[in-house]
């Protein structure tokens, strides 16, 4: 059947661009509980004002009428921040915030002169690496200016207020710990420098409530509320998206003989990650999508993996590049995101290939040793190359010494890093293996393992010729 | 303690008005970049072709691409080329090419800061405006006043800042429009685009495959029109049913949410006062213009209505009053039109798309305009000089610089006379008009006799 009145690939591409992007909007605008600047995140606060207490991980404690009690003073030269005693979620965990006072800006003799009138911002957040975990949290207060170099200055008019991106200093996160709360200062310029400040609130996570007291809120609102949060929850917005994938694989299928994810795998087509998820949730099928391209010679640096993989699982197939005359072995590390993981909770430092994972939940129920991923955000220092980068590491662990603090060795083809705690979750890997016969032709394939996973952490080739890839791809 | 209702209600209906703006503005609309109208909309386009937007680039010629074309980044200058662009949904002649504009000057990045190494960067957005609509627009560039980021790799600040911090340090005037925006990166000695919107959004050429269109318009049209009429709000109905339910047990007597909280003169946040439309049909209570006989003419908000509505005066002073009150209400109604023109200062003529509600029997019309980030409305009588402009002779005070905005909604305002007797009792409340408005742009009191010392007041509102 001829395909020369199918789609085209640059039209494809345009289309599926787009209701990919127009996916992502809706569910980007749903959001989660933990992102102050989604839907389900007010809906929840409606909630929880009516309930008490919190869903969340990470958040202060608060009233309906009042932001947390942090103080603002005058210093010497610059101006100091009192963070009074209180309580806040951490990590799941209600932990206590002894009081602190910080310096916020106190060099003004290092700094341009502040302008007066204009607005600086204040990044508070609060972080606990202590180990086993304590009952408190320490709290940090980061300028948005550096009190040396004035790397990075957000200036606004007095008028023109910065939002809360704009006040994450970019060489002052450190851990990305979610925002527990953040102060933007408005700078009153005196003789000797900062005389004065008002200290407005801006973004102040607060999710966890006092009871109301009042049975009649409860009864009336309780229900209805937590109805509204669980329907747009539990909504699947694909479907709204469902009529124009059918049209594409019912034009494709006409025009083709095949479906339309059989006809762009054979195309080789790589579809955007956005239009794969609306497709995966829509269809409850996934499109194929390259998960790692390995060689056999030039070591593990001529190997590519894609971060992303499968939305659901699904079965990963090898596929060969090139005629094989000799058998060649690959090796492969899968891991499934569907599955049960945990996160790190402090900062892991992998130097010289070893380290140890302190992981939030117990490991209890892993293999004693095996496969780990950590998926995450690297961290460099400053700005240095891979800092900020989403990166997966692979590596082989050992929990007959702890399920909490967990013994780990990298794989020699990883680089020594840093993980964010928090932001980094750790996922059991298994490790699979299969042969192509001698004389193997291009083109072969051979599924990696029978039951599905989502990703490819790691893939080896022990034989064969360097032009000889093989590709591994969602089937 | 139990906290206060009235507090109870503030909290809650801002956190639900806030849950459904952020879906209200991932929803979008067609011509909006990453919103899920302006998507679905984009991928409809590119299988039909043409364009829908009021606002955007075209090419120049119609089989051609549809993207603005390369800026020239050269040094610390960025230069436009010329353009073709839609205004109002019509194409003008081609914009000429826009100046070009200078980064990383000190003034330019602020907190003194001056790059002075080729290793410096700064990061900054770019507005391609084209206005006003006449037939030769300028094109006319804006630089948002970004990062001076030193030595550092502006890698390492995250897509989030490519597309989150950008904002124009002052807006652009509003007789003209924004068709193109660009992230760019600036190095001393070369640059480049970091990030472009809206450049690429307007214009899809035709596409030339019967087939392709046969099997999958129609289905990516029903798509887009689902979108466009997508009503957020039915996900909150329980919350609405919930909060009438709990403000009965505040006043078993009350008949409903919206009576007990206009009795209790509740203001709410327009957030919520278009879910509560969404989801109910009819919009909350809401003080569009207050007057009193000091002032005789009103205090005007810029709210208006989700859903157009009756309105009413109340009086809400009765001292002073010692003769019948004639009160004159400018009602919007529920008709608008476009200003494709700069406006003017005082009176004088306006340009407007064609309108059956515009006619040669003339009347009064109403546009919002904004000082000192301030909205007012602009209410003027108008007749007819021709389908596409009106002559205007304003009511409501003019400002020194200002002027009707282009691209704005002009709307089409009936006056209405309502008749207080000298013994109206305080709170009493008279129709104004018998049809449904959006709301009260300005009233005047007149008649009566106002002891300096007395006040009489009047409130316009929604019934």
């Amino acid at each position: 059947m001829s395909n020369l009145k199918v789609i085209t690939t640059d039209l494809l591409s345009t289309i599926e661009t787009a209701l990919g992007n127009a996916y992502s909007a809706l569910t980007d605008g749903v959001g989660n509980i933990e992102d102050s600047s989604s839907s389900l995140y007010d809906i929840t606060k409606a909630k929880l004002i009516v309930r008490g207490g919190t869903d969340s991980e990470f958040s202060v404690k608060g009233s309906i009428s009042d932001f947390p009690p942090v103080i603002p003073q005058e210093g010497a030269l610059g101006f100091d921040v009192t963070v009074p005693g209180t309580s806040v979620y951490f990590g799941g965990e209600e932990k206590t915030v002894p009081t602190t006072t910080v310096s916020v800006w106190n060099d003004v003799a290092n700094t341009p002169n502040p302008e007066d009138g204009y607005f600086y911002g204040v990044y508070l957040y609060a972080f606990d690496e202590s180990t086993p975990a304590s009952d408190s949290v320490t709290v940090q207060v980061v300028p948005s200016i550096s009190a040396v170099t004035p790397v990075v200055s957000l200036i606004k008019s007095a008028t023109e207020r910065p939002s809360l991106a704009e006040l994450f200093p970019p060489n002052y996160k450190p851990y990305d710990v979610p925002t527990t709360a953040v102060l933007l200062a408005k700078i009153v310029v005196g003789t000797l420098g900062v005389a004065s400040t008002d200290i407005l609130y801006d973004e102040t996570k607060v999710g966890f409530y006092e009871s109301t007291n009042d049975d009649d809120v409860v009864e009336s609102l309780f229900s209805q509320l937590n109805s509204v949060e669980d329907s747009i929850a539990a909504t699947n917005f694909s479907e709204e998206f469902s009529g124009a994938l059918t049209a594409l694989d019912t034009h494709t299928r006409n025009r083709t003989g095949v479906s339309f994810k059989d006809y762009w795998k054979s195309q080789d087509y790589i579809f955007t990650d956005n239009f794969r998820k609306l497709w995966s949730s829509a269809k409850n099928q996934e499109l194929s999508a390259k998960m790692a391209l390995v060689y056999p010679t030039g070591g593990d640096s001529n190997n590519t993996y894609s971060p992303i993989g499968a939305y659901k699982p699904t079965v990963i197939e090898a596929v060969l590049s090139d005629y094989t005359s000799t058998g060649i072995t690959l090796s492969a590390v899968l891991y499934n995101e569907a599955t049960y993981s945990t996160v790190l909770r402090k900062q892991a430092s992998i130097t010289a290939g070893t380290g140890s994972l302190y992981v939030k939940e117990a490991i209890n129920s892993w293999p004693t040793t095996g496969y780990m991923v950590l998926s995450g955000r690297s961290r460099g220092t400053g700005f240095s190359a891979g800092a900020g980068h989403e990166l997966v590491l692979v590596g082989t662990y050992d929990r007959t010494s702890s399920a909490t603090i967990v013994p780990f060795q990298r794989l020699p083809h990883c680089a020594d890093n840093l993980f964010d705690p928090w932001r980094t979750t750790v996922y059991p890997a298994n490790l699979f293996s299969l042969t192509f016969a001698a004389a193997s032709p291009s083109g072969s394939s051979k599924d990696v393992a029978t039951i599905p996973y989502t990703n490819v952490a790691y893939a080896s080739i022990s034989q064969g010729t360097s032009t000889l890839g093989v590709l591994l791809r969602s089937k | 303690m139990a906290v206060s209702s009235t507090t109870l209600l503030y909290a809650l209906e801002t956190a639900l008005g806030g849950a459904y703006q952020k879906l209200l503005d991932a929803q979008g609309a067609v011509g909006l970049p990453g919103t899920v109208t302006g998507e679905v909309n984009k991928a409809k386009l590119a299988i039909r072709g043409g364009w829908d937007a009021d606002y955007g680039v075209l090419p120049p010629e119609f089989l051609d691409d549809h993207t603005l074309g390369s800026l020239s980044i050269s040094g610390w200058d960025v230069t436009v080329p010329a353009v073709n662009a839609i205004i109002s949904g019509a194409i003008p002649a081609n914009a000429a090419a826009g100046t070009g504009i200078t980064l990383g000057s000190t003034a330019t990045f602020g907190n003194s800061y001056s790059f002075s190494d080729t290793s410096d960067v700064g990061m900054g957005a770019v507005y391609i405006a084209v206005g006003p609509y006449t037939s030769s627009p300028q094109l006319k560039t804006y630089f948002s006043r970004g990062y001076a980021v030193g030595i550092y790799n502006n890698e390492s600040l995250g897509s989030d800042y490519l597309d989150r911090l950008w904002e124009p340090p002052s807006p652009v005037p509003t007789y003209e429009v924004t068709v193109a925006k660009y992230i760019i990166e600036a190095h001393k000695g070369t640059g480049s685009v970091k990030n472009a919107q809206m450049a690429e959004s307007a214009y899809y050429p035709p596409h030339a495959v019967d087939e392709v269109i046969q099997d999958n318009f129609s289905a990516f049209n029903t798509v887009e029109d689902a979108q466009i009429a997508k009503n957020r709000g039915s996900l909150f109905s329980p919350a609405i049913t919930g909060l009438e339910t709990y403000t009965k047990t505040l006043d078993a007597e009350t008949t409903n949410f919206k009576a007990y909280w206009k009795t209790q003169g509740y203001q709410f946040t327009d957030s919520f006062r278009r879910l509560y439309s969404s989801v109910k049909g009819e919009d909350l209570s809401v003080d569009m213009a207050k007057i009193t006989a000091l002032t005789l003419s009103a205090t005007c908000s810029d709210k208006l209505l989700f859903t157009p509505g009756k309105l009413e005066a109340v009086l809400t002073s009765t001292q002073g009053a010692s003769a019948t009150v004639s009160l004159d209400v400018y009602a919007v109604t529920p008709t608008t039109g476009k200003v494709t023109s700069t406006g003017v200062g005082v009176n004088g003529d306006i340009s407007i798309q064609p309108v059956s509600w515009a006619t040669a029997t003339g009347g009064y019309v109403a546009v919002r305009d904004v000082v000192d980030s301030v909205a007012y409305w602009r209410v003027a009588s108008y007749s007819q000089k021709n389908t596409t402009a009106l002559t205007l002779g304003f009511i409501t005070p003019t400002f020194a610089g200002s002027f009707i905005p282009y691209v704005s909604d002009i709307y089409s305002v009936e006056k209405k006379t309502v008749y207080f007797a000298p013994d109206a009792e305080l709170n009493s409340a008279l129709d104004v008009g018998t049809t449904n408005y959006l709301g009260a742009v300005f009233a005047e009191a007149t008649g009566g006799t106002y002891p300096i010392a007395e006040t009489t007041a009047f409130t316009i509102r929604n019934k």
